[in-house]
């Protein structure tokens, strides 16, 4: 007898259970609410950090160094092995980061980085500078903003790949 | 000539597109047209404005969590989407400013934002410059709503009313992907269209469980086939006016010039392609499957499909374009 009582609980269980549950969730799926949009919203601050010169200029070269550094790949290349190819050149700037903190041009930093057998970061850079330059020819005169831009694209790639590598 | 660049809809993958791009305005090709579908249309206004950079930075830069906010099981249950799109609303609110709207209003180049209207069922563009009150120019809140809307996924993202108290739209990608038929009717005849797609798809390792995880695969598979009755629609057409020229000059052959002329210029049987011309289309889209499932904003995943995106667009300028 005991055990049929077992047997008969969770069965009667689930008959009042079921129409309830189903009832609940009925009545919240009716009571839908629509997502609103304000006007105006609050800005997203990544992109309005990217606005205002020479900011803007400074955003473009630290996020289109840290890009390309971040997409370096050889043609037909798996994006496992160019993960860890990226994480070996960034680990190695690492290493370096007390000489390289201190360069003040990115002439400097470029010539650095292609002697020191970094030649892939090296051109990722020249490549961000060349682009930017064609758009914005005033750029240039900002050659101390650009080594600092640089270095915080460099700091930014580091970053995303490590924390890529502990997750 | 009219150049018009068409980007189809992805989410995330919308980076290639973003390396594609670079790489065709590093090769000075300009567009006269830009029509997008989801993120082709978070993608047109930049391009309308030609800040490429800035729009290689955001879509480097954003996250998963800039796009999209994770809803509790309860607020699933009492909303109307799984994820809560206001960030998405949020972002393009701060890169389609009040300055860089009045660029793109101000711009010759016609901007068409792809979606499609529940209540009516069928697709709906938006133009900058045409989709106002009474034929006019597109207030910059209904732009920025229609360019939400092209975004918002269904079920995964609510659906928007462009206009208050108006009809509810959603991505435009339900019913057309690559938005190339829009472009061909305003007269583009080199058409650059970016598919975030492989051709060959290999099959899939995974076990679908999780409902979000199903319905995306669903998504995706559903907005493949859009995509591919897309382009072969303008093939078809290239199809049709190479086979009707070839017939033509064959009928010269044949017949004088006053029953050729009765043959293709019959009014009471219009030739459709009358004074239609072959459409080059560059056809840009991954070699492989892109590392994303659309909705994973992540700038190292997008890093790489934005080198991609480059190495694709240098491949089909050099294959040339699609031959019929």
């Amino acid at each position: 007898m005991i055990d049929n009582k077992f047997q008969e609980y969770p069965h009667n269980l689930s008959l009042k259970l079921v129409p309830f549950l189903t009832v609940v969730v009925m009545m919240l799926l009716s009571s839908c609410i629509e997502t609103k949009f304000v006007e105006n919203p609050s800005d997203n601050k990544i992109v309005k950090a990217m606005e205002e010169w020479p900011d803007e200029y400074y955003w473009l070269i630290k996020s289109g160094v840290s890009s390309r550094i971040l997409g370096i790949r050889e043609e037909g290349e798996s994006l496992e092995s160019a993960f860890i190819m990226v994480d070996s050149l960034m680990t190695q700037v690492k290493q370096k980061w007390s000489e390289i903190s201190v360069i003040d041009s990115s002439e400097k930093l470029i010539n650095y980085l292609r002697e020191n057998k970094l030649s892939p970061i090296a051109e990722a850079i020249q490549e961000t500078l060349t682009i930017n330059l064609e758009q914005e020819p005033s750029g240039e005169m900002h050659y101390w903003l650009q080594a600092n831009a640089i270095k915080d694209g460099l700091i930014g790639a580091y970053n995303e790949i490590k924390e890529n590598t502990n997750e | 000539m009219k150049n018009a660049l068409v980007v189809s809809g992805g989410g995330s993958k919308g980076a290639f597109a973003v390396g594609a791009i670079e790489k065709l305005r590093e090769k000075k090709i300009k567009f006269d047209i830009v029509a997008g579908t989801s993120t082709g249309s978070l993608i047109a206004p930049l391009v309308v404005t030609d800040e490429i950079q800035f729009l290689r930075s955001v879509y480097t830069s954003v996250r998963t969590e800039d796009i999209i906010r994770k809803r509790t099981v309860f607020d699933i249950l009492t909303h109307d989407s799984i994820y809560d799109s206001n960030p998405l609303w949020s972002l393009i609110n701060t890169v389609v400013n009040s300055e860089r709207y009045q660029k793109i209003v101000n711009s010759t180049v016609e901007m068409y934002i792809t979606t499609v209207n529940l209540q009516k069922g069928g697709i709906e563009y938006w133009n900058q410059h045409t989709s106002g009150d009474g034929g006019g120019i597109l207030d910059r809140n209904t732009l920025l709503r229609a360019i939400l809307a092209s975004a918002c996924q269904p079920v995964l993202m609510p659906n928007v009313r462009i206009k208050e108290e108006g009809n509810q739209y959603t991505d435009g990608g339900v019913r057309e992907c690559a938005p190339l038929s829009i472009a061909v009717d305003h007269g583009a005849t080199d058409l650059y269209s970016i598919v975030l797609s492989p051709e060959k798809r290999e099959p899939s390792n995974e076990t679908y469980v999780f409902i979000v995880k199903t319905f995306l695969r669903f998504l995706d598979l559903i907005l493949t086939e859009v995509t591919e009755n897309d382009i072969s629609k303008a093939v078809l057409y290239n199809q049709a006016i190479v086979y009707l020229d070839k017939l033509q000059k064959k009928a010269k052959k044949m017949f004088n010039a006053a029953q050729v002329n009765e043959l293709f210029n019959d009014p009471k049987n219009p030739n459709p392609f009358s004074g239609k011309k072959l459409l080059k289309l560059y056809l840009i889209r991954p070699s492989e499957e892109l590392p994303t499932n659309g909705l994973e904003f992540r700038p190292f995943t997008m890093s790489q499909m934005v080198t991609m995106g480059r190495e694709a667009a240098e491949a089909a300028l050099n294959n040339g374009p699609l031959t019929v």
